[in-house]
């Protein structure tokens, strides 16, 4: 191969950036929200005992970075296998941190926003308890996927800039 | 059993209450669009099939999307819940929804301006959008039906 036939390939061939699409990422937190929906309505004691119980042992916040950063993360390299192009490793970092600052936000504000309940309302086990339901559910959604909405407003400003 | 009491114990059923919240808007929004078109079709003696996924490919579920999830904001604005979670829960479905929503418009601007629309992806884009509304709208009508459940205890 001459050497201008290698420079024009070089020109022809630039470093493809993975393209995040929201639709992905969507598909993931619909699924996710229709096993929770599901798992609501097949145990509907059995699976807010366990998550009640796991927030009062302070197990709850660690469990909900691990379960959203291996999603985000098997998000992350099924769309960059899919359209076989590397990760980048600034993507990868923003994915890693994102969640892990989002879920411990998130708990930290729960925890001063509930602190009145038990003060102030008859039954505030219970409304503790489903406090807690929608707080993690919300938690898992917001998690996985405001990164991915991050990522692709800032790839979206890139483009155009 | 008579309709009044079907419709009675329909009605305590929290998760069929759900089920026929989101019916109705799948219904108007999406199923009842579709069969307008059938029967336009045939009325002017047209044998053109069409399929949802011609009938929908600018994106146009994603509007339906956006309904939802501004029906599903309103009525946790409504609830008992602190206002920490009425806030996240309304600010994840707005995002939910305008993201919906945005699919539909960039169709819409991709066609006006010429750049080319690919109906595929638009159709794809705005069916997994609907299908994330859809679901977080009906987890937030259950959380919603059971927090309602123990104010009334």
């Amino acid at each position: 191969m001459s050497t201008s036939a290698v420079a024009l390939s070089e020109e022809k061939a630039p470093a493809m950036n993975l393209v995040i699409r929201l639709a992905d990422s969507a598909a993931m937190v619909a699924c996710v929200s229709t096993v929770f929906a599901l798992g609501l309505l097949l145990f509907p004691v059995s699976l807010p005992e366990s998550i009640v119980r796991n927030s009062q042992e302070g197990r709850l916040t660690p469990a909900l970075i691990t379960f959203t950063l291996l999603l985000d993360t098997a998000l992350y390299l099924r769309v960059a296998h899919r359209l076989s192009i590397k990760p980048r490793l600034l993507v990868a970092a923003c994915l890693g941190c994102l969640p892990i600052f989002i879920v411990v936000g998130l708990s930290v504000v729960f925890e001063k926003a509930v602190s009145d309940i038990a003060v102030n309302y008859t039954n505030a086990s219970a409304r503790i308890a489903e406090e807690t339901l929608a707080h993690t559910y919300f938690t898992i959604v917001a998690a996985i996927f405001l990164p991915f909405l991050l990522i692709r407003l800032v790839q979206q400003f890139n483009s155009k800039s | 059993m008579n309709m009044l009491d079907a419709l009675n114990f329909v009605a305590a059923q929290a998760p069929l209450r759900c089920l026929l919240w989101l019916a109705l808007f799948m219904i108007l929004g999406v199923v009842v669009p579709f069969f307008m078109t059938r029967a336009w079709n045939q009325q002017h003696g047209l044998a053109v099939q069409s399929h949802p996924r011609e009938l929908f490919q600018r994106g146009e579920l994603g509007l339906a999307g956006l309904w939802l999830a501004i029906a599903s904001i309103w009525n946790l604005q409504t609830s008992f819940f602190v206002p920490y979670v009425v806030a996240i829960g309304s600010v994840m479905l707005a995002f939910s929804g305008i993201m919906a929503g945005s699919v539909w418009i960039e169709s819409h601007c991709r066609q006006s301006a010429g750049l080319g629309l690919n109906p595929k992806r638009a159709w794809r884009d705005s069916r997994n959008m609907l299908f994330l509304v859809v679901s977080m709208a009906a987890v937030t009508e259950i959380l919603l039906d059971r927090y309602a459940k123990v104010v009334a205890q």
